[in-house]
């Protein structure tokens, strides 16, 4: 109700400027989240309609386009378009998003269970050739976790082990940690080792594993530690061209080696080549790297151990070197290089006897050369001690914070339909397992359901099909000449249920061409 | 005191708008002259004229210059109604408001609702001597869900009651004008060049430099306004606010030279030469949405244009769009010659088959060629099979078989494709022909809705040339 007993329509925005007045004035904000969506003539009549309150009420429309201006312009009159007054935001781009879901809820210490590199990869390739939005990678991650804590019951062994011990642990989980791969792998390494109490201990005694099972709780901590240390190394060396992404299922999958080489770390020629200056910068950022972890990623560096003070320490020494080395050479007037260095190897020919002789030549290093090959040799040696972890499925009971199952992932986000319908069709006895199509193996026999049956047929057709022809096959495999021997009557009933199911399915609808006619609807 | 019978409207209220709104003076006169109790009020008036010609700004202007004890007026936007009934309870709503009338009726459902309501707040109420009341109806050709009726049933009302003048602002002269003559037309005409000119160097712009004196960029202005109109606002522009916006537009770029100090305020043929690229370039006669640039917080990779399609899009999407660009563009005849490697081998490309033939002339059709007519319709299903052909070849990473009929393997026909369609669709760049039937329906009729140039673009990002597809 407004002023004097005025009662407004539902759509009358002069109740809402009598609204905005009692406020004490301010600015209505409009937005369309999904502009593709809204016709054309409305976006227009809405923006006609705005524009002509805006001396009482002050409108701002905030537009979602997924596309571009262009086209959203594009799709307006020009006289809607002369009544906007644009200002445009854009959004973060989907990959960078996409980058910090996974390293802070994947690739981050909080994150409890550990997707593989398969399931992982499989995930981003979809991201990125399939969906836009991330929201399908978090429900997908989602799910993830789902699956591994309802249907693994070893899941149970990653609440803490105090707990773990007293309330949850029954003597079935044991037997299940026997069966494990990482189980009998562990096993067959100590026999090998020679460390044959130890493997006869976990195989036979119960609290022997028990124990285990407890500290293997620190041990992933130390392994997750670890492995965000490399990597947070290996992104600052800055050396690398892959992705984070890349990196990280690089990673879980065949361990991070420096030396190996050609292969995602293969970091060695280029930490190597650095002048002194970008020695220095490196030096700088690993330092930054081991005292401050990555936050990104929810890492907090070395922390305070001995581990990193020594590490801290030798950085330190290593740039103070280097520095004094660019001071000493300045002072010479000499460029400071190392052997790696490309300029240091000089191309040399000769022509000896009316033959032009190449010779590769070491060209003379000076003193501080010398030290300075010798520093990046040791930084490098030093790095080396730093960076580098297992592959994730070496680990002992990797299976218990492991989830790297893709068929449940693709059932359920990737369903394929037309696929599933085919194949239960073209091999129903797959399904219902009934004796009487053993021998049947994806051909065609009497036997199969009607439905089954009209498929097979359906497929060898062309574009139309005569029902009658489509009824004298289908009555030559079951009727009473063939070795079902059903009477007509009841063979044309299931022929019926069978063309409905089809019609049901969308594979034949009633042709308009001719009258007896059905025409095929699926291809593909 | 007699009121005498006719008496000419006060010349220095007239003087005062004439002043605000120039080169409008008979307008002004004309209108003043009918709405005026003392002069020749009328009962229904009808005010036309294109649009940005000041109809609604002078009746404003004039009514509210008017407005007195025995004076009364209201205007009523359509624009601002929704729907009929709207129309009617906000003139109602105007109307009470206007003559402080203190029960307002809750709801006007009809015309003669309408009728009732004005009856009483105007005609049987006692009102001074003289009392006129005027109803202006803004844009009233323009009223969403009017009834047919709407427009004579309120030019009655002022035949109902006496006192009231009705106004009717339109955009074009009412259809039957010269049949029935007995309510006047006030015709607002589109300014003239030189009118244009006065308008516009009412307000010129700051001296250029320092050294200029208003006078100079005055005379500069005006000649560089007469210029402008010749150049642009007589073959594509007849409104006074593109011409402004026109001139605002090309002013900073006109005096460049002056401010390098190249020429001086007196050359002006010499500027004009200059600007001539910019006088010939009519793409500021279209309405952009005048965007400021992008506000980002951080420009990960300032190279790669964000907004661009070919980058938000995914990959299947892409593939997807150019295959129904193919599908929409190619006849199906040739779908054969394009996409089938069965009986070739090889791939013949650029309508393989009609190379070398001589076309039989003399032939009874002219037909018109394919690319002018646009983006055809297509099958869905057609689309599909073209997108499954060519995604092997495009795309080599995605590694797939084809047994039994059916593809197998990673690019079989999953719910991402249907996903990626259905994106397509909702961001209109693929467009449902046809109504009925689901969007899953492989029969159904789609056509593509982007351009040339956003689909070669879009190739280009995947490594293909449209080009080489297409036959024609």
């Amino acid at each position: 109700m407004g002023g004097g007993g005025r009662r407004y329509l539902d759509y009358d925005l002069e109740a809402l400027r009598v609204e905005m007045e009692g406020m004490g004035g301010g600015r209505v904000v409009v937005a369309f989240q999904d502009s593709e969506a809204f016709d054309t003539g409305l976006v227009g009549e809405l923006v006609g309609l705005f524009h002509s309150w805006q001396d009482r009420i002050r409108f701002s429309v905030l537009f979602g386009i997924a596309t571009s201006v262009e086209l959203f312009q594009a799709r307006l009159l020009k006289a809607t378009a002369r009544q906007l007054y644009g200002a445009q935001f854009d959004v973060v781009q989907a990959n960078a998003v996409l980058e910090s879901v996974i390293m802070a809820a994947v690739a981050g210490t909080k994150a409890q269970l550990r997707i593989g590199p398969g399931l992982l990869r499989k995930l981003v390739k979809r991201q990125q050739e399939q969906v836009a939005g991330v929201g399908a990678f978090v429900s997908s991650l989602k799910y993830a976790y789902m699956n591994h804590f309802y249907a693994n019951p070893l899941s149970a062994l990653l609440v803490d082990g105090q707990k773990l011990d007293k309330e949850i642990l029954q003597p079935e989980h044991l037997e299940a940690v026997r069966m494990l791969g990482s189980f009998k792998s562990h096993v067959e390494q100590s026999v090998e080792d020679g460390r044959l109490d130890h493997a006869r201990l976990l195989l036979e005694n119960d609290d022997y594993l028990k124990g285990r099972i407890n500290r293997q709780a620190a041990k992933r901590q130390q392994y997750l530690g670890k492995l965000l240390q490399s990597l947070a190394l290996v992104i600052a060396t800055e050396h690398s061209k892959r992705s984070f992404v890349e990196l990280y299922e690089a990673a879980l999958e065949e361990g991070i080696s420096l030396d190996q080489s050609p292969g995602p770390f293969d970091l060695g020629d280029a930490i190597k080549r650095s002048t002194p200056e970008e020695l220095i910068g490196l030096i700088k950022r690993a330092m930054t790297v081991v005292v401050d972890g990555n936050p990104s990623l929810h890492w907090n560096g070395m922390g305070i151990d001995q581990d990193a003070e020594a590490a801290i320490d030798k950085f330190e020494a290593l740039r103070a070197d280097v520095e004094r080395l660019i001071e000493t050479s300045k002072k010479k007037k000499t460029s400071l290089k190392s052997k790696y260095s490309s300029q240091s190897r000089v191309l040399r020919t000769t022509v000896v006897a009316q033959k032009v002789q190449l010779s590769r030549d070491t060209a003379t290093l000076t003193e501080e050369d010398n030290a300075f090959t010798a520093a990046i040799d040791d930084f490098f040696a030093f790095f080396k001690t730093l960076v580098g972890c297992e592959p994730l499925s070496n680990l002992f009971l990797n299976e218990v914070w492991q989830y790297d199952y893709h068929l449940p992932y693709e059932d359920v986000f990737v369903p394929r339909p037309g696929a599933t319908f085919a194949r239960a069709l073209s091999r129903p006895h797959d399904y219902l397992g009934c004796a009487c199509c053993d021998k049947a193996n994806g051909s065609m026999v009497g036997t199969l359901p009607a439905t089954s049956i009209l498929y097979h047929l359906y497929s060898e057709a062309g574009a139309s099909i005569n029902v009658a022809d489509l009824w004298a096959a289908y009555y030559a495999l079951v009727g009473e000449d063939s070795e079902i021997g059903m009477d007509e009557r009841s063979a044309l009933v299931l022929f019926y249920r069978g063309l409905a199911e089809m019609r049901a399915m969308g594979f034949v609808k009633q042709s308009k061409k001719k009258a007896d006619h059905i025409a095929k609807l699926k291809w593909l | 005191m007699t009121v005498p019978i006719f008496e000419l409207p006060d010349e220095l209220r007239l003087s005062l708008i004439t002043k605000q709104f120039p080169c409008r003076e008979p307008q002004i006169r004309a209108l003043a002259t009918l709405l005026n109790p003392s002069s020749a009020p009328c009962r229904n008036l009808v005010v036309y004229g294109t649009e940005a010609t000041g109809k609604s700004a002078i009746t404003t202007a004039l009514l509210a210059s008017l407005d007195g004890d025995s004076f009364k007026h209201a205007i009523v936007n359509s624009i601002e109604c929704i729907t009929a009934r709207h129309l009617y309870e906000t003139v109602v709503g105007k109307v009470a408001a206007a003559v402080e009338w203190e029960a307002v009726a809750p709801r006007c459902e009809s015309v003669s609702q309408l009728t009732v309501e004005l009856s009483k707040m105007l005609r049987y109420t006692k009102r001074p001597d003289g009392f006129r009341f005027v109803l202006v109806f803004d844009g009233i050709d323009h009223q969403r869900e009017a009834p047919h009726t709407l427009l004579p049933a309120l030019a009655r009302l002022s035949e109902i009651i006496p006192s009231l003048t009705t106004l009717f602002i339109l955009t074009s002269p009412p259809p039957n004008k010269l049949l029935t003559t007995f309510t006047p037309n006030l015709h607002f005409p589109t300014y003239t060049k030189p009118e244009f000119i006065t308008i516009l160097s009412l307000s010129p712009p700051p001296p250029i430099t320092p050294s200029t004196t208003p006078t100079e960029t005055l005379d500069l202005y005006t000649r560089f306004l007469s210029a402008l109109h010749d150049s642009l606002s007589r073959p594509a522009s007849r409104t006074l606010p593109s011409l402004t916006q026109a001139s605002r537009t090309l002013w900073p770029k006109f005096i460049q030279p002056i401010l390098a100090r190249t020429h001086t305020v007196k050359e002006f043929s010499k500027l004009i030469v200059l600007a001539r690229v910019h006088f010939q370039d009519e793409s500021l006669l279209d309405p952009t949405l005048s965007l400021s640039p992008p506000t980002t917080t951080t420009t990960p990779n300032p190279t790669i244009k964000t907004t661009d399609l070919a980058t938000l899009l995914p990959t299947t999407a892409r593939f997807l769009l150019l295959s129904a660009y193919l599908a929409s563009h190619n006849p199906t005849k040739s779908d054969l010659t394009l996409f089938s490697t069965f009986h070739h081998g090889r791939k013949r490309r650029r309508g393989g088959f009609t190379g070398g033939r001589a076309r039989k002339n003399g032939s009874q059709h002219r037909k018109i060629a394919r690319k002018l007519l646009g983006a055809h319709a297509f099958v869905l299903e057609r689309m599909l099979a073209i997108f499954m052909a060519v995604r092997t070849e495009w795309d080599p990473a995605s590694g797939g078989r084809i047994k039994n009929g059916i593809v197998e393997g990673e690019q079989g026909l999953d719910n991402d494709i249907y996903m990626s369609i259905a994106t397509l669709a909702s961001l209109r760049l693929l467009v449902k022909v046809g109504g009925g039937g689901d969007v899953t329906d492989l029969g159904g009729k789609w056509r593509v809705a982007v351009g040339w140039e956003v689909v070669r673009g879009l190739g280009r990002s995947v490594g293909v040339e449209v080009e080489e597809w297409l036959v024609e």
